[in-house]
């Protein structure tokens, strides 16, 4: 008897034309780890919210067929019954509590279960004590960082003991080192009390070799299939790419490599199967041809030519030293990526290139010249800032004045303004959406127009806020692709980011910010080879970083041969 | 930043929130029978007194936060002298041609006293009340449904957050050349600029924490156990008795001051 099934679910929201499920049967095993896999706007949200009755329950849709909890219809279910089932860890840490401290969240889930004070009393602090948080249980919320948040969040899940995790992008908007903790506090959880685990995912690197299952969504919301992982990738590789759904990177040189004429025993999915399966067949290389790392010389060195300079800045804030002396130059073409741990300053620098704060000492040129000196006006026709929430920066009620807003500030003639908004609806592909509202676009569009609007009149430096977060693979795909093409047109760019895999395929040189110095500045693959360093600034070299390791390896292996 | 005095251990910070919501709505109403300057002076000096020794707010912080106020209680003399409703006869001096009456200026001083009293006791309230507690005796002795209640903690976590969302807006509309407003219009072009990604946020953010809350099993109706009872205690006493000591000599001064 499975423990959570479904049976032909169908779900569909009022005034939409399309069921955003259709027909889902399922059937969950206690103690299983799988993964939803869909590409967006597969409806694998409204799954996990109709396994819990929040659908239709308080948010109206049209269902058809049913959840069951072993042999229980969810839908006769209280909220508090069924949340000592399932559990679902959300994705934006800010806005799934209710609470002002630690304990109180944890006690708000534990009062709707009606419990006495002396089980909550032991809930607490087995729950606080899973996390590693016993320390934090009278702390604000509002003073614990983004990876803090999603372990309490795990706490109050695990206080309330549901027997099914529902995990619907809990790591999205955390770093790579606190995606890395959750990631294994979950892992611990299920292996220790044989909790059933249920993601919803894009980083798929880490999590794919502890799943057992991976259950994957079309866009019409069907089940497309249900197979071990391993299997998927194996047979249905070509269906998952058409779909718009992202590989992990093993298995696309995995892939790639088949192409090549090699035969796997066993297809490889983690990096350490792939080394076994080449050493085993004792493989000169990963492949001769395409799969090989950018090299420094295919990126073109940038010309000494400066456009920023940096002179021994320092910035406090409240006491606190943010930025510690820091000098750097950024080249004229250069794509230079700003990396290093949560709270360094990284946002502050950018911030004062800008501007919009004032350095306690130091100095900023921009074009040879003190951005003390320029107007707000004259700095903005040099540099663009892409903000991290693209709807921060919307100021019209259409896209096409949004574009022309710039210009027509600057004193262009209608003539001029028409002309360069439509090269850039066509450049930057808005041109259905020309008439819409800024905040009816979706995600990726919007996330577009921000960077449209920031080119408005041909600003020669952009400076982009972590402009992946919280993105998905295609948009992030797509934002990047765009932003090489501008980088190749010549404008300089400057864009903060956690992503070490961009790091390393489009970025040309790499400034790593720690405890408010400048560690390193330099071209990126130097820079991922100081590994003593890189701990330190808990920053992760990507996995292709680590293949292209990998294929060094096995070419001087044969030739000690 | 209020924290460190709503979460204090001093004697006000343990009195029932009831009971000071309560006594404060008393003050209230009794300060409108007043019409004197003297009786809402000595409470005003009573309160700030009170909540330094027995809330553990420093003067210096809470002076800071009445000089606001004080403007406003100002404005209260001067309409009084200016604009009358009856011309006093004790002429104390004249501005330019203008009389100024001693009547006069003593109703202007116990409009702006009272309205420092109200400002002091809501200081009372806000500076040693801890809003879960609040919240909580509000639930438990005020049947305020838990649905509010909850909500209520839900939107005021948010204050903080939309404050900081408010800044990234205005920088990110510096950014695009937007300078300070100029004149009553553009402050209102500007104001529905800021409000527009901010009212977008906090509908999703209501969203989101309503399902985060309903998924916890919060299904707003009153059979819910709790973990933080709020009691009714000594110090409630000691804080009525106060309340009571308060009115009766007010009373006594009052008679016997013929005020």
């Amino acid at each position: 008897m499975p423990y959570l099934n479904t049976v032909d679910l169908t779900v569909r929201y009022p005034f939409q034309e399309q069921d955003v499920l259709k027909g889902i049967t399922l059937s969950i095993e206690k103690g299983e780890k799988v993964l939803i896999l869909g590409a967006s706007g597969s409806g694998k949200s409204s799954l996990a919210l109709s396994l819990n009755g929040i659908i239709p329950h308080s948010m109206e849709a049209e269902i058809e067929g049913d959840v069951y909890l072993q042999e229980t219809s969810v839908n006769q279910l209280t909220f508090s019954e069924v949340c000592k089932h399932i559990g679902i860890l959300f994705q934006d840490p800010e806005s799934q509590f209710c609470m002002m401290t630690v304990e109180d969240e944890i006690i708000f889930g534990l009062e709707n279960l009606r419990l006495q004070k002396e089980e909550m009393d032991k809930r607490i602090e087995k729950s606080l004590g899973f996390v590693g948080l016993e320390k934090w249980r009278k702390t604000q919320l509002k003073d614990l960082s983004g990876g803090m948040k999603q372990k309490v969040a795990i706490a109050c899940l695990i206080a309330m003991d549901p027997e099914v995790f529902i995990l619907d992008e809990p790591t999205a908007n955390l770093d790579p080192v606190s995606t890395e903790e959750i990631f294994a506090l979950l892992f611990s959880l299920s292996n220790k009390f044989n909790k059933t685990l249920l993601f919803i995912e894009h980083k798929l690197d880490y999590l794919l070799p502890y799943l057992e299952r991976i259950v994957v969504l079309n866009k019409e919301g069907r089940v497309k299939r249900d197979c071990p992982p391993r299997e998927l990738f194996t047979h249905y590789y070509e269906e998952l790419k058409e779909q718009g759904i992202w590989i992990p990177t093993i298995c696309e040189k995995a892939k790639e490599m088949e192409q090549t004429g090699v035969i796997w025993d066993q297809f490889p999915l983690t990096l350490e199967e792939l080394e076994n399966e080449c050493t085993r067949k004792g493989m000169a290389s990963l492949t001769d041809s395409t799969l090989s790392l950018p090299s420094i010389s295919s990126k073109e060195t940038v010309a000494d030519d400066y456009l920023v300079e940096v002179k021994n800045l320092t910035f406090s804030y409240k006491n606190h030293l943010v930025l510690n002396d820091a000098s750097f130059s950024v080249a004229k073409g250069d794509f230079l990526a700003i990396a290093g741990p949560n709270g360094t300053g990284k946002s502050t620098l950018a911030q004062l290139l800008i501007k919009l704060l004032k350095p306690t000492q130091g100095e900023i040129l921009i074009d040879n010249k003190s951005i003390q000196q320029y107007k707000t006006k004259e700095l903005m026709q040099k540099v663009g800032f892409v903000f991290q929430n693209p709807e921060h920066q919307f100021i019209t009620d259409t896209v096409e004045e949004e574009l022309a807003y710039g210009l027509k500030i600057l004193g262009w003639d209608q003539q001029a303004v028409s002309e360069r908004v439509d090269q850039l609806l066509k450049q930057f592909n808005l041109i259905a959406q020309r008439y819409s509202n800024p905040f009816s676009l979706s995600q990726g569009q919007k996330r577009r127009l921000s960077v449209a609007t920031m080119l408005t009149n041909n600003q020669q430096l952009i400076i982009l806020d972590e402009p992946t977060f919280g993105q998905d693979q295609v948009n992030t795909e797509a934002l990047m692709q765009l932003l090489k093409e501008l980088n190749e047109a010549g404008k300089t760019i400057l864009m903060i980011t956690h992503d070490m895999e961009l790091v390393l395929k489009y970025a040309k040189n790499v400034l790593l910010l720690n405890q408010g110095k400048v560690n390193y500045q330099g071209d990126v693959l130097s820079f991922f080879e100081k590994e003593k360093m890189l701990e330190e600034a808990q920053v992760k070299a990507p996995v292709s970083y680590k293949l292209a390791a990998l294929n060094r390896k096995l070419r001087e292996g044969i030739l000690l041969c | 930043m209020l924290e460190q005095y709503q979460m204090s251990s001093h004697f006000l910070q343990q009195v029932n929130p009831t009971m000071k919501l309560v006594s404060m709505l008393l003050i209230i109403f009794y300060m409108i029978t007043v019409f004197d300057p003297y009786t809402p002076l000595i409470l005003l000096v009573l309160t700030v007194c009170v909540i330094r020794l027995f809330g553990g707010v420093p003067l210096k912080f809470l002076l800071l936060i009445l000089l606001p106020f004080s403007l406003f209680s100002i404005s209260f003399i001067w309409i009084n002298v200016v604009f009358p409703d009856t011309r006093g006869t004790t002429i104390l001096f004249s501005i330019g041609s203008m009389p100024v009456a001693l009547e006069n200026v003593l109703i202007g001083v116990s409009l702006g006293l009272r309205s420092l009293v109200f400002a002091s006791w809501s200081l009372l309230f806000v500076l040693t009340t801890d809003p879960t507690r609040f919240m909580l005796s509000l639930i438990q002795h005020c049947k305020l449904p838990p649905r509010f209640g909850y909500g209520m903690m839900a939107a005021y976590r948010f204050i903080p957050l939309f404050k900081q969302e408010l800044n990234q807006v205005r920088a990110a509309h510096k950014i695009r050349g937007l300078g300070e407003p100029r004149g009553i219009k553009e402050r209102f072009i500007e104001i529905k600029r800021y409000s527009i990604p901010l009212l977008a946020s906090a509908i999703r953010k209501a969203e989101r924490v309503a399902i985060a809350m309903e998924s916890k099993g919060f299904d707003g109706n009153r059979n819910r156990t709790y973990y933080h009872v709020i009691h009714w205690s000594k110090a409630d006493l000691t804080f009525g008795m106060g309340i009571l000591f308060v009115f009766a000599s007010l009373y006594l001064i009052r008679v016997n001051f013929s005020l």
